[in-house]
């Protein structure tokens, strides 16, 4: 019976071992990579572990070349980007969130129902009708086109989110504070917005990161290459004729830093925006 | 009785102006070009020319079936990836937490660095993959994402490996909430696991299997990025899903009209999932 135990336990790790191998190999090879020469990362059979570590491939990140763009300027570009939809996407989505878990008329299942809805809507649907408006309105190929683009489906993601937070703060503690003289906006400010601060961290993380990795609608409203994303600066190293496998690798890493960080370092509000209904297409 | 309060509706105006300026009225401006032709600058209303050329083309139906394989090829495996992956981490064994968060890790990853690294490992000569294999099973080098199947399977493939972990998270939470009693009753019984497995598991985690399967569909079948980056659609077509074939339409071939009812015809699909979906919930929802 235990040699039966430790059999199954033993199966169980070689499994857990497996998968995890799988999940995160992708991810050490483009460290490995990364640190390659040109003349190496083409080499077959690849090493595993690079043989004559170089950071060549980083330095070509912030070599500035003129209309190409580099990764300098895409990062700045992003970080801006990634901050205001940030910004923007908390300030509504908390208010919002708020307002739909207070509400109480026969409305409400409607608007709940769109706010579920548009969550599915694809982005490849939205492209073509924003790329258009957005060129008649003259923000196309501005950062502040892609920052109000991105509130398409931040903002109905988020607010669900936030709505089904505040469901579970209690309406007495705004009520004693109505009767103390506050009114509405500052009960939610002072009350339920406190309360609700794990929620609006997952949202805040959310938002961050696919503003910050988004590449369709970037690609689609950005044209030059001084205004690029990361991601859009990372797949501009696939050229005409050939592909710079050596800068990809390096771009990547520093489009995963943040990435990465926050998923080690914040896991539990990670995860809980992550399948909060996130919908990416 | 309350009296009716107005007050939420002042909070949730702002989000409801950004829904109506950035996906209903961009919704309906798609529907509105899509009966539209662009002629010398100015777009002239031509009926429904765009989905009668639309409905003729063998593009589209090409792009609706790679649309399909590529969306039930992903959701199959992906769902029975991520239940091994749950059913695995839900075991007692020490350090589970350390290897839910490894397994984890793929979910978290940005789309592009994850297509644009699996384009690198999947390369015909000089790839990981190809490597691996050959030197671990002595296999022949696979054209991965050369030839039209192996490029199909290699893209979902791809797909499956960066949703999979969804279905894990999702279905973990369902497998901890089933009450622990239910086993030992059955094992009193002398069930077997796989009598379990099947009359208490499955059964209990109806509700997250749902939700994991329609969200798993509806990523695959508006999936961009993936194979924008990995395959761009080709070879000769063989993995240009719906998405990317509204991509070419509009920003490639310049033709907005013909775009917009195909994005029409995907937003369409969409609604008939959702309402499936929203349907069944409820079912599942009265007879728990």
């Amino acid at each position: 019976m235990i040699k039966k135990i430790k059999i199954k336990t033993l199966v169980i790790y070689l499994l857990l071992c497996f998968f995890s191998l799988i999940a995160i190999g992708p991810t050490l090879w483009i460290f490995s990579c990364a640190l390659k020469s040109g003349e190496e990362i083409y080499a077959y059979p690849p090493s595993i572990i690079p043989k004559n570590p170089t950071l060549e491939n980083f330095a070509k990140l912030q070599k500035i070349r003129v209309g190409q763009g580099n990764m300098v300027t895409a990062t700045s570009n992003g970080l801006i980007v990634a901050l205001f939809a940030t910004f923007i996407c908390l300030t509504i989505s908390t208010l919002g969130g708020y307002g739909l878990s207070r509400m109480r008329s026969p409305l409400k299942s409607r608007l709940l129902f769109f706010i579920f809805f548009v969550q599915l809507v694809p982005a490849i649907v939205l492209t073509i009708p924003l790329y258009i408006w957005f060129a008649d309105l003259g923000i196309i190929d501005e950062l502040i086109g892609l920052i109000v683009a991105y509130q398409s489906f931040l903002v109905p993601i988020s607010t669900a989110f936030v709505k089904d937070y505040i469901d579970s703060v209690p309406v007495e503690l705004e009520e004693s504070a109505l009767v103390d003289g506050c009114n509405r906006f500052w009960a939610f400010i002072r009350i339920s917005l406190p309360l609700s601060a794990p929620s609006i961290a997952s949202v805040a993380i959310f938002a961050f990161l696919h503003a910050w990795e988004e590449y369709l609608l970037a690609s689609v409203l950005i044209l030059t290459p001084d205004k690029r994303t990361p991601p859009l600066q990372l797949a501009a190293f696939i050229g005409e004729y050939m592909i710079d496998w050596g800068g990809i690798m390096a771009g990547a890493i520093w489009v995963l830093i943040p990435v990465v960080l926050v998923f080690l370092l914040l896991q539990k509000y990670f995860v809980a925006g992550l399948t909060a209904g996130a919908v990416k297409a | 009785m309350r009296r009716r309060e107005t007050f939420p509706y002042f909070f949730l105006l702002p989000a409801l102006v950004i829904l109506i300026f950035l996906q209903v009225y961009p919704i309906s401006y798609e529907l509105f070009l899509s009966v539209q032709q662009k002629v010398a600058g100015t777009y002239q209303f031509i009926g429904i020319k765009n989905f009668v050329d639309l409905f003729s083309s063998y593009l589209f139906w090409h792009s609706l079936k790679v649309t399909i394989i590529y969306s039930i090829g992903s959701v199959s495996i992906a769902f029975i990836w991520g239940f091994i992956l749950a059913l695995l981490v839900n075991e007692k064994v020490k350090g589970r937490i350390f290897f839910r968060t490894l397994l984890l890790l793929p979910w978290a990853l940005p789309l592009v660095t994850v297509s644009l690294n699996f384009r690198w490992i999947f390369h015909e000569r000089v790839g990981l993959a190809n490597y691996l294999l050959s030197s671990i099973l002595g296999a022949e080098f696979i054209p991965w994402l050369s030839n039209e199947i192996w490029a199909t399977v290699t893209a979902i493939f791809v797909n499956a490996w960066k949703i999979a972990p969804f279905g894990m998270i999702m279905i973990l939470g369902a497998l901890q909430s089933i009450p622990q009693v239910l086993y030992e009753a059955a094992e009193i019984d002398g069930a077997t696991s796989w009598y379990k497995f099947i009359h208490i598991t499955l059964p209990l985690s109806r509700g997250a299997i749902s939700t994991v399967i329609l969200m798993e569909i509806i990523w695959s079948f508006c999936s961009f990025t993936i194979l924008f980056l990995l395959t761009e659609g080709g070879p000769l077509n063989a993995t240009l899903t719906l998405p990317l074939y509204i991509y070419r339409l509009g920003f490639k071939e310049g033709d907005f009209g013909l775009a917009a009812s195909a994005s029409t015809v995907l937003l369409l699909i969409m609604s008939v999932i959702t309402i499936i979906y929203l349907k069944f919930i409820k079912k599942v929802g009265e007879t728990l």
